[in-house]
């Protein structure tokens, strides 16, 4: 089942568990072999990560020095400064992995600065992705809601015993926890109830449980009846059957190929994840899988727009400190990735829904503005050696091989144009696109 | 241009749908109410049509589709208003439209409907016929995830298992283009793949430099070269090459078209792009004669679980003002040009509001259609606000299919049943 050599299927782990891998860090991960390799991304889970840590947090205001309860703060330097310092971890960080899992966890619990508007507030979800994910997957949940970036999304925070709204709720086990299809609709207005009382105080900038809002009448949810809380529902959604399989259908599509959660390798990984809902152990289950390196999985994934710039940043040796402030962000919005600024709170699709012809100019665009701050005076010293300028470009993006179209065109390119234009063209290319 | 996508992605990766949240709470201007003088006259309400593209699939080339898509869940109760139904007032409290705020549009099935007061531009194009409503609006067994109704409403398939739209699938049928359907945006809405073919994707912009790929023509000949798809490349890698090539035809069709020397349009994340703009781009492209028959846009945050008054408010007002001034740049007859604006939602909001100010995740709603050659009216029966289902929504009175199929026989000059199977058109185009 494993196709391709020792090293392409290192390209391959880096690409998918962190954001790639210049050349030298692949020739250093071929002398541990991929086993070794795997550990060594592990081991950065519940390691200190020097380099992310050194990157200074912009100064964000604290909502309770901010607030004025109903109105958005919508400091947008802010917001951009903190934009920017995340693409910057996640270029310079020492533990790649415990990065990609941050963002994968925003994807599982989209949450969007455009209603928020806090950027404190996404800087403290980001952190719980951060410091929670690599362990279970209810203690995380039970955070990510009770947090004030969740409780202002989906408008937890209003919930009177009433007539509780029912947003929350309902993306709680369609997105977050257990997958349509799971539980019912009388389901969602059972736990709906439970989350009543649920509160953010904008002076202090905390949640607060007012037991005066809450419903403390019986609720009967997925076949329990009790006096549920809202801990209660997080509880026991993130521990039935159709929770494993859910979330491991998410992070084997993340990180190998795209698949639903009744997908063969899903119900093998699913018993496994439920005895403890440890995230460390899946992503180890994961990238250890023989289908992980199978050709459907090379062959699997394209590039994300944030994985692209993170990832083509990270082997130009460059960080988003080299551009205007701001102006890379302004790219990947053009592209429909802002980090912070899922669509909605599906978050982002896969494969197919990055692909279309304003996304495909406007990867362009992002290649220019990235390849302007390229040192590229190794390229242009082969100048009229066009097979040696090409032959640098792709070390420089540690491609493992073009296909002859792609070849002959960056060959003639190099022949006529310029080493800026050459390395655009290699990173517009199909083959560099792929993750 | 055979292509080999898996159309699985678009249902195993959420498409772009819904908009769960994206609810702004920053005040915007509250938009002017201004009523219209009481006793405006209200066209006479149609019945719905029966089978009456079956007698002529006529080829009516002067006709385009603009399909507007409100993510999130457009309150349709509070956008046509039983304004003086007590019914709606007891299920809607304090999330219900004052009376005397609806501007009065006519009576059906004894409910004297207005239009929400911010729909000031499009109060007076109900006036001059051109708009039509139609009411009651679902299909069987609603679903009340945003992401799966929205498949269904886009693949006109209640099972949500059709990975194709049923604008796509009609693309299929008409032969390769990529300059058949365009919307505007990065992401291309699943209404628009079909199964060998797809529409293209605009950029919220009028400048035409926008729209092409930038770089000296020896560059952009290399990118040509390098996007075209070699035998046997693999799937994904293909699909991008492809995008690559069509980018390519639909970037120099559009640019030529385009004429603003507009700066392109300030992305913020509080504005995600503006309706108002991308009707922009539409209207010049049509103006311009693109064989274009379907365009895409879209508008987001009608989500609206808690402070839905101001929120919906703020939100149609931006749609008005967008519809009314494209409809300004088409007047009656103008070139034989005729656009129809066709405006829906994945469902509507549940009759009775919850105690956040908002309303929860509904069924049955409205779709609005505008345009000169539009036989303005009510279409579909109202439905009733007393019998509700079991879960305390609407049942709905009129299948969607009928919708499509009523812009697949007047709008494409097709069959409609081999696209959205058989089902009679309302007449709302004549």
């Amino acid at each position: 089942m494993t196709t391709g050599t020792t090293r392409s299927v290192i390209a391959h782990l880096y690409r998918r568990a962190g954001f790639g891998a210049t050349q030298d860090e692949i020739d250093a991960a071929v002398k541990l072999g991929f086993d070794g390799a795997v550990d060594q991304l592990l081991a950065g889970l519940s390691a200190k990560d020097a380099a992310g840590d050194a990157l200074p947090l912009p100064r964000l205001t604290p909502l309770a020095q901010s607030a004025i309860p109903g109105f958005t703060y919508n400091d947008y330097e802010e917001f951009i400064a903190l934009s920017t310092w995340w693409i910057d971890r996640m270029i310079v960080t020492d533990t790649p992995l415990r990065e990609k899992l941050t963002l994968l966890m925003h994807e599982q619990f989209p949450t969007s600065y455009a209603k928020v508007g806090y950027a404190d507030l996404m800087y403290n979800q980001n952190q719980i992705f951060r410091t929670l994910g690599p362990g279970p997957f209810d203690v995380l949940t039970q955070a990510v809601s009770a947090d004030p970036a969740m409780l202002i999304w989906l408008d937890t925070g209003t919930d009177l015993k009433a007539h509780p709204n029912e947003n929350f709720a309902r993306e709680l086990m369609e997105r977050f926890t257990m997958g349509i299809g799971n539980y019912s609709e009388q389901d969602v207005r059972e736990a709906a109830r439970a989350f009543t009382g649920w509160s953010l105080d904008y002076f202090s900038g905390e949640f607060f449980f007012n037991p005066y809002d809450h419903d403390n009448r019986e609720k009967r949810y997925l076949g329990h009846t009790g006096r549920f809380q809202g801990q209660d529902i997080i509880n026991i959604a993130t521990h039935t059957t159709a929770s494993s399989r859910w979330v491991v259908s998410r992070f084997w599509s993340w990180l190998a190929y795209p698949v639903t959660p009744d997908d063969p390798v899903v119900l093998e990984l699913a018993p496994g994840y439920k005895k403890d809902l440890n995230m460390t152990n899946l992503l180890e289950a994961i990238l250890r899988h023989p289908r992980f390196v199978s050709t459907q999985a090379l062959n699997g994934l394209i590039k994300q727009p944030i994985e692209f710039l993170v990832g083509t940043l990270r082997l130009l040796g460059l960080t988003t400190q080299a551009y205007e402030q701001g102006s890379l962000i302004y790219l990947l919005a053009n592209l429909g990735q802002q980090p912070f600024v899922p669509f909605n709170v599906g978050g982002w699709g896969q494969n197919q829904y990055w692909l279309s012809t304003s996304a495909s100019n406007s990867q362009l665009a992002l290649a220019w503005a990235v390849a302007q701050y390229a040192d590229l005076a190794e390229v242009a010293d082969l100048k009229g050696n066009p097979g040696a300028q090409v032959a640098a470009v792709t070390k420089m993006l540690a491609v493992e091989a073009w296909s002859n179209r792609t070849y002959q065109a960056l060959w003639k390119l190099a022949d006529k144009g310029n080493p800026q234009e050459l390395l655009v063209l290699a990173l517009v290319s199909p083959e560099y696109l792929m993750n | 241009m055979s292509r080999s996508f898996t159309r699985r992605d678009f249902l195993s990766g959420s498409l772009g749908v819904g908009a769960a949240g994206a609810l702004h709470t920053a005040l915007g201007p509250v938009p002017s109410l201004a009523r219209s003088g009481s006793g405006a006259k209200a066209p006479t309400a149609a019945t719905a049509g029966k089978g009456a593209a079956s007698k002529s699939h006529k080829s009516t080339p002067e006709r385009t589709l603009v399909l507007c898509t409100l993510y999130g869940g457009n309150d349709g109760l509070n956008t046509v208003v039983p304004y003086e139904s007590s019914a709606y007032r007891s299920l809607r409290g304090g999330v219900a439209i004052g009376e005397d705020q609806a501007q009065p549009i006519g009576t059906v099935d004894n409910f004297k409907l207005g239009l929400h007061p911010a729909l000031v531009g499009m109060k007076g194009l109900w006036d001059a016929g051109q708009v039509a409503i139609v009411l009651g609006v679902g299909y069987p067994n609603p679903n009340y995830s945003h992401f799966q109704s929205m498949e269904i409403m886009m693949s006109a398939d209640p099972t949500g298992d059709l990975p194709s739209g049923w604008i796509g699938r009609w693309l299929d049928a008409s032969g390769a283009s990529p300059t058949r359907a365009l919307s505007v945006g990065s992401q291309l809405p699943q209404v628009f793949a079909g199964m060998s073919q797809q529409g293209s994707t605009l950029a919220d912009s009028t400048n035409p430099g926008t729209q092409q790929p930038d770089g000296d023509p020896y560059f952009i000949s290399s990118f040509s070269e390098c996007e075209h798809t070699y035998h046997r490349e693999p799937g994904l890698q293909a699909a991008i090459a492809q995008t690559g090539t069509d980018l390519l035809v639909v970037g120099a069709k559009a640019a030529s078209a385009l004429t603003s020397q507009k700066p392109p349009n300030a992305v913020s994340p509080n504005d995600p792009g503006d309706i108002g703009n991308q009707l922009d781009v539409v209207a010049e492209l049509i103006k311009a004669g693109l064989p274009t028959k379907a365009y895409g846009v879209s508008e987001s945050s009608f989500d609206t679980h808690a402070g839905e008054l101001e929120a919906q408010a703020e939100l149609l007002s931006q749609l008005d003002a967008g519809v009314t001034n494209f409809m300004g740049a088409f007047p009656s007859g103008y070139r034989g040009l005729s656009p129809v604006i066709v405006m829906f939602s994945e469902f509507g909001r549940r009759p009775e509001s919850n105690a956040s100010g908002g309303t929860d995740h509904g069924s049955a709603n409205i779709v609005i259609v505008v345009g000169p050659s539009v036989k303005g009216g009510f279409y579909g029966d109202m439905q009733s606000l007393t019998r509700l289902d079991d879960l305390g929504n609407f049942r709905y009175t009129t299948d969607i299919r009928r919708v499509y199929a009523t812009v697949l026989a007047e709008i494409m000059g097709v069959d409609p049943k081999d696209f959205v199977g058989p089902f009679a058109p309302l007449g709302f185009l004549g």
